[in-house]
């Protein structure tokens, strides 16, 4: 460890947040296919299979996998991972508010999101209502100095 | 970790930064319409939507206008509006309903709906209001703006809330790109791991 590191009260050594980030090309094909899929999943509402909007979901997840790229949160909760379909409440998931406990106990709530291919996701919301995830705190991230594209 | 002795043990720990792709459509802009006049949409949805409803309950009486509460039954008929379809108000105490998830599925559902929906965003301290409708009412109160609501109170609150902006994935929204923070345990290049035999 160098001496002049700066080290913060937890022992963490302080490394300054870089300007820019690597394969930055990646990040910006996969938010494309990312609101290409969403797209054609409202638009094109003719086909019951979605299968554009499928598509270009399975090119998403293939692409994040094989180049190792972190996705928000709020991304793959939006993406359903069998059918790769973009989940849009009303048009390919059906959201539901449950609770399977005997007395109704608010805290054992549960957000229901069930895809068009029958798969479910479930979110205990009733648990903790002000829970985010590490990634989405704002203490957590640190923005990049201008827009990543005009 | 749960003991001082292995916080003791434990090596120093170096900041990193992992870039993150975010989601393109969380502008909170294009989901939720900005009131400007929120106190007169306020006390126009206290005193002529809240309060009837909460008397006729209290009466024991039939609603004076169609209005269900909660989130199933609310997301039950955007899903499948009876026909005719006909326009409704969607009441929504966004600043008191903690959960986002919960909160993010509104939004994309009033625009996809058939019928159209005029989202209301109240503003924070309302959902106390909406306990004397229903207490089950999740934070949500859907008004049928048929023959039976006020053609004037419609046109009021028409008036004072925007109409939603143009559907945010039509547009294309550049790549928000950010850096969550972490740490990592930092390895010394030193003296290598002894084997053992």
């Amino acid at each position: 460890m160098p001496k002049s590191a700066k080290i913060d009260a937890r022992g963490v050594i302080v490394v300054p947040a870089p300007k820019s980030v690597p394969n930055k090309d990646h990040l910006h094909r996969l938010n494309y296919l990312y609101q290409l899929s969403r797209f054609q999943a409202v638009v094109n509402r003719t086909d019951p299979n979605d299968a554009l909007a499928r598509a270009y979901g399975a090119n998403l997840t293939a692409i994040q996998q094989r180049t190792k790229t972190a996705l928000a949160p709020s991304i793959k909760r939006t993406l359903c991972k069998k059918c790769r379909r973009p989940l849009l409440p009303g048009a390919t998931c059906r959201p539901r508010v449950t609770n399977v406990s005997k007395d109704k106990r608010p805290s054992c709530d549960l957000l229901v999101l069930q895809c068009t291919c029958s798969t479910v996701k479930r979110f205990p919301i009733g648990r903790d209502r002000s829970y985010r995830p590490f990634s989405e705190c704002d203490e957590n991230i640190r923005l990049l100095a201008g827009p990543a594209r005009k | 970790m749960s003991s001082l002795k292995q916080l003791s043990r434990s090596g120093p720990r170096k900041q990193t930064y992992t870039p993150i792709l975010n989601n393109p459509f969380t502008q909170e802009a294009h989901l939720w319409p900005h009131i400007e006049n929120h106190r007169l949409v306020a006390e126009v949805v206290k005193s002529h939507v809240t309060a009837p409803l909460a008397l006729a309950r209290d009466l024991r009486q039939q609603a004076p206008f169609d209005a269900l509460c909660g989130f199933n039954s609310i997301v039950q008929h955007l899903e499948n509006p009876p026909l005719p379809t006909s326009p409704v108000f969607l009441f929504v105490c966004n600043k008191d309903v903690n959960s986002e998830i919960l909160l993010a599925q509104i939004p994309i559902l009033a625009r996809v709906s058939r019928c159209q929906v005029t989202l209301v965003a109240l503003p924070r301290g309302f959902v106390a209001n909406f306990d004397a409708c229903d207490p089950h009412h999740d934070g949500f109160l859907l008004v049928i703006d048929n023959d039976k609501f006020d053609r004037q109170i419609a046109a009021k609150l028409r008036q004072n809330v925007p109409e939603p902006t143009i559907l945010p994935w039509l547009q294309y929204e550049p790549a928000k790109i950010s850096l969550v923070a972490s740490t990592t345990p930092v390895r010394s290049k030193g003296k290598p791991v002894p084997k053992s035999r």
